[in-house]
């Protein structure tokens, strides 16, 4: 029987490694969110060295290390290829982009909360159902937001509002399907 | 019993307070802070992971109707977190057991994840074969 004594130095790194691991690996799975797992994956490796060093030095059990570091490196290798991917495609830019259609969009947002019927829209997930594309000119200190959009409840919405609500003057047409918005006035 | 008296106690009780923050979550803020969809609104891709939040929303209401309309996987994936809490309590419960709960709990929670994750994981596989 080995009755050599084992130190539990490493094993608190470890636990706390082995957990960000976990969560890492889960994370790094869900594909809106999977670059993410990018942070609990360092994490979980600072913590798994920590740990493995200690264990190491002072005889301790090294399965919490090697469990949090192995789990860990494959989130991370997974979050690594999601951002790899969008870097390839040009996303992040886009990403980085985006803070200014926000802006715009929040304020159809806030204008379609005016309405009676405001669950339409809880939240800019449902406008992007809806939404197929969105540019924003800026000309002479006037904005034109062109929507071209796929959802018919959004439409008959907007379409029962006036310039005043929607803080310009709106033209719809129908083509092919897809409803095109034409709201021309002033817009954050 | 001292909560460091074993780590596989310890693992398990941490784990639980994350599975128990993630099904609180929607609970809590509901549909009001859903997770962002960044794929789809970079790329218009459906990914099955899209409306997961907003599902969980509706399911932790008893929706279940409306929650498979939003994601026809959500109340898989929600099934994983639902599970895996009672499963850690046990976990840490009986942790004094030996190794043999050990490797049947990392056996059977491996299995859970990947059946209850499986669209995740295969769009996953899919989309970064593609991107790449």
């Amino acid at each position: 029987m080995n009755n050599e004594y084992q130190s539990p130095k490493g094993q608190t790194a470890g636990i706390i490694g082995l957990v960000l691991g976990i969560i890492a690996m889960v994370l790094a799975f869900v594909p809106c969110i999977g670059m993410f797992a990018i942070v609990p994956g360092s994490l979980a490796i600072v913590f798994g060295t920590i740990s493995m060093v200690l264990a190491s030095n002072h005889n301790s059990p090294k399965g919490l290390a090697i469990g949090g570091l192995a789990l860990s490196v494959v989130a991370i290798i997974v979050s690594s290829l999601w951002m790899m991917g969008m870097r390839r495609n040009g996303w992040i830019d886009t990403l980085l982009d985006r803070g200014v259609e926000s802006d715009v969009k929040h304020s159809v947002i806030r204008i379609l909360d005016d309405l009676e019927d405001t669950d339409i829209l809880d939240d800019e997930n449902e406008l992007d159902d809806a939404l197929l594309e969105m540019e924003v000119h800026e000309d002479d200190g006037e904005s034109t937001l062109l929507l071209h959009m796929r959802s018919k409840k959004l439409e008959d919405q907007l379409r029962l509002l006036d310039s005043d609500s929607l803080g310009g003057e709106v033209s719809i047409s129908d083509s092919a399907g897809v409803t095109k918005i034409v709201i021309k006035g002033k817009h954050r | 019993m001292s909560l460091w008296s074993s780590p596989y106690r310890a693992v398990s009780l941490l784990l639980a307070i994350v599975l128990a923050a993630v099904l609180l979550y929607p609970l809590l803020l509901g549909s009001k802070l859903p997770v962002p969809a960044m794929l789809s609104q970079l790329t218009g891709a459906q990914p099955p992971s899209r409306g997961l939040s907003r599902a969980f929303a509706l399911i932790v209401r008893g929706r279940l109707g409306d929650a498979q309309a939003m994601n026809p996987h959500a109340l898989r994936v929600f099934a994983f977190f639902a599970l895996q809490l009672p499963m850690r309590l046990l976990a840490a419960r009986c942790a004094h057991r030996g190794k043999a709960v050990l490797l049947v709990d990392i056996g059977l929670s491996a299995t859970m994840f990947v059946l209850c994750m499986w669209p995740l994981i295969a769009y996953t596989c899919r989309a970064l074969a593609v991107l790449l």
